[in-house]
């Protein structure tokens, strides 16, 4: 009886054997073969991530006990994956349908893993906590990667995008560059790191936290300018998807600081899904998948032309699909650097946190960039507080002497200039003084305190005019000014009450005080409800203290005024 | 030119609208805080007395800042568009100042009836006047949050305008519009209150005449 292993066959047929075997593996692995010298890059990332699942589905034990997310997606055929859904290019909701350049990122993952992906919208106030919290399996929401956020999740590199931070306004607005920026309104996303820079530049930020809604201040004038991730402001603002009126009224006027953008899993995926993310990512670029995505939704950038001709040949691979360091990008050191509280303050919220169950941010002493601006904004307040007080008082005084000018038109200048402080907004009044300065001197911070002095000065010292005017006419003929001080001291004093509360409102012409700093602080650190509440806090308590101090000022000075004249 | 004034007095029915809101909130809670202050010497009294000394030392600019970070920051605004919230974060702020300011002129009301003084506690009608007006004023602050009243429509018709004396001059011109305004409005809340205090002793005098 002939034996069938081909050992026992007569050489000639072991031969053909041979060579039917070798042919037909050259048939098999042939293509693969010629698409790997094609696109190495690619076809080792391939490799490497079936390798990496037929890992993860053993290492489950058929779905027995999976215990990464990996494995339980592969065993449960579902992925959590957090998108954004007001995003335009990138994730909408459009028609009932999720649209956009990362959910169709998202649908390639999910095809490649073999599982169905279930979309859960996040914001960017959110995903981390959510990824987190374990609502969703990993993030793929237009998250910038910061070395700040790589500390609580694990960012996928090679990156998937990258974008600038573009600057768009009206086409008649005259600004092309950051130093054209100071005092200019600009609408910015809340917790951006792009807005240190325009605190720097001293602009004069006010922050929205959904795009939308920044977009539609935009729209109906509430900022001269918008800033936002390139890719964004060309989907809603500049570019072809945008609506036809913005199109035709804005324009980009320039763009800074390219930061790459990645997905993230929780640290302790890193290895898994992040690995297997990675492979996925590598796969995409090299083969243009990511390239012809981001045309399809109007969002292609410069970006994937070159991470696609970095991943598509085999120099950034190793022969395991090791990546080469220096093919992947760091993320930018562009965060608040500690201060050096952070510790202190890292300790006391962390204190906070354990004991009280309360969480707590302070940004504006945590960082240095913060605590630099915390510190000026409060000393410029006091200075702003103390000198608007003095400026009430003099101008009050002014007003009072010129009142009482032998010169008629004195008296009738000073009148007029007198009724019409005391009657005007004073936005108005600081506007103004703002116009009539910047005319004459290079406006600066130093300026901009000065001159909201002297309008906050002119709009308190006028009423305070007033007071002593009319406390004088029911005097004698020719009262001694203690004695009108005396008679009106209850005006005067609400008069100088009122120059502290209104201090505050030399932000608005770019004083640097508190409010102002503040608002730049969270504009970056995206933290709003301490701050806010530590700005209401420092203005009452300032209101409060120049209630008692001038109750006290003013007690003492009646009385020395009253015990004078009895001696007289 | 008439294009424009129209439209500027468009945006003012903004300082108008939430000048009226703010008003109608400090009537209504500052009515109900002046008849709790109004109990002499009472717990309650001394409570309400301390809230309205809190709202009257916030400063409405500040104010409307917190109230638009730090509600937003709680959700409260999500519902609303960019231009609502701004207005109600204003309408808050200006709240503030209403409050306290009726609520004295309620309490100034309530303690002249009582006294039997009821010329003097009529005054409360020149005073809520004239606080109204201050709020309309007062409102142009909006325009530090973006909202489009009067004030902003004015600074971006300044931004259009090529020269600085232009743009001086149109300022100058709606300083000069809003204090007219004020103006007249103190000018008459005086005459109206001299007006009168003064009733009774005429009428005293021409009974006795």
């Amino acid at each position: 009886m002939a034996s069938s292993s081909p050992i026992n066959q007569p050489r000639s047929i072991r031969w053909s054997w041979q060579l039917i075997s070798v042919l037909l593996v050259l048939f098999t692995l042939g293509p693969v073969a010629h698409a790997a010298a094609d696109r190495p890059g690619p076809a080792i990332a391939e490799q490497a991530l079936q390798a990496l699942l037929a890992t993860q589905r053993a290492a489950s034990q058929d779905c027995a006990a999976p215990n990464n997310t990996l494995q339980n997606a592969l065993c449960t055929g579902r992925l959590r994956i957090g998108i954004r859904t007001t995003y335009k290019g990138f994730g909408v909701q459009a028609a009932g349908e999720l649209v956009g350049f990362e959910i169709d990122f998202a649908r390639h993952i999910a095809k490649v893993l073999g599982v169905t992906p279930e979309f859960v919208s996040v914001t960017a106030a959110d995903r981390i906590r959510k990824l987190i919290d374990g609502d969703i399996d990993m993030i793929l929401a237009t998250m910038a990667h910061t070395p700040e956020r790589a500390e609580i999740v694990s960012f996928i590199r090679p990156h998937y995008y990258a974008s600038p931070t573009a600057v768009a306004g009206l086409k008649s607005r005259q600004v092309s560059t950051l130093d054209d920026m100071a005092l200019v309104s600009i609408c910015v996303p809340l917790g951006s790191y792009a807005n240190i820079t325009f605190a720097q530049a001293d602009a004069r930020m006010l922050i929205f936290d959904k795009p939308q809604r920044m977009f539609d201040a935009l729209r109906f004038g509430a900022c001269d300018l918008v800033a936002h991730d390139r890719s964004l402001i060309l989907g809603e603002v500049t570019g072809p998807l945008a609506p036809d009126d913005m199109q035709a009224q804005y324009e980009e006027k320039f763009s800074f600081n390219e930061i790459s953008w990645g997905m993230a899993v929780r640290h302790e995926d890193a290895d898994t899904l992040g690995r297997a993310l990675a492979l996925i990512t590598v796969s995409a670029h090299g083969q243009g998948v990511l390239i012809d995505l981001a045309k399809r939704h109007g969002v292609h950038a410069a970006f994937l032309d070159s991470q696609q001709q970095l991943w598509s040949d085999a120099n950034c691979l190793s022969p395991d699909a090791t990546f080469m360091t220096s093919c992947l990008l760091e993320p930018p050191n562009i965060g608040d650097a500690p201060s050096a509280l952070a510790p202190h303050v890292n300790a006391f919220q962390q204190w906070l946190q354990d004991h009280l169950d309360i969480e707590v941010q302070l940004p504006m002493l945590s960082g240095e960039e913060g605590f630099n601006l915390f510190k000026r904004g409060i000393a410029v307040s006091i200075i702003l507080v103390i000198s608007s007080i003095a400026a009430t008082i003099l101008f009050g005084l002014l007003f009072y002497q010129l009142s009482r000018s032998s010169l008629a038109v004195v008296r009738w200048l000073s009148g007029a200039i007198r009724i019409l402080s005391l009657n005007a907004p004073l936005i108005l009044l600081l506007v103004l003084a703002y116009l009539i300065m910047s005319g004459f001197v290079i406006y600066s911070a130093p300026i901009a305190v000065l001159t909201a002095v002297l309008a906050i000065g002119l709009n308190n010292g006028a009423p305070a005019g007033e007071a002593l005017i009319a406390a004088a006419k029911t005097l004698d003929r020719n009262p001694a000014l203690v004695d009108v001080l005396n008679v009106s001291m209850v005006q005067v004093r609400a008069c100088v009450i009122n120059a502290a509360k209104s201090s505050p409102v030399g932000a608005f012409i770019g004083a640097p005080e508190l409010l102002s700093v503040l608002t730049d602080i969270t504009s970056f650190s995206g933290e709003r409800a301490v701050t806010f509440t530590l700005l209401a806090v420092f203005y009452i308590l300032t209101v409060q203290l120049v209630i008692v101090a001038s109750g006290l000022v003013a007690t003492r000075l009646q009385r020395s005024l009253g015990s004078g004249a009895r001696h007289a | 030119m008439l294009e424009n004034i129209w439209l500027f007095l468009d945006a003012f029915t903004i300082n108008l609208r939430v000048g009226s809101i703010a008003l109608l909130i400090g009537l209504l809670i500052g009515f109900a805080s002046a008849l709790l202050r109004a109990r002499n010497r009472s717990a309650t009294a001394k409570l309400t007395g301390f809230f309205v000394g809190f709202l009257r030392a916030f400063p409405v600019y500040v104010l409307m800042f917190v109230a638009v970070n730090l509600l937003a920051s709680l959700g409260l605004f999500d519902a609303l568009t960019s231009k609502q919230s701004a207005e109600a974060a204003l309408v808050i702020a200006l709240s503030a100042y209403t409050i306290s300011t009726c609520s004295d002129a309620w309490l100034a009301f309530l303690q002249n009836r009582d006294q039997g003084q009821h010329s003097q506690a009529w005054l409360v009608i020149p005073n809520l006047i004239q606080i109204y007006v201050i709020t309309v004023m007062s409102s142009s602050v909006g325009a530090a949050i973006g909202l489009q009243e009067a004030v902003t429509f004015t600074l971006n018709l300044a931004e259009s305008l090529p020269t600085r004396n232009e743009r001086l001059l149109l300022v100058f011109l709606v300083v000069l519009f809003f204090a007219t305004i004020m103006g007249l409005t103190r000018w008459g809340v005086k005459r109206v209150s001299a007006m009168v205090i003064q009733a009774p002793a005429k009428r005293q005098m021409s009974s006795t005449g």
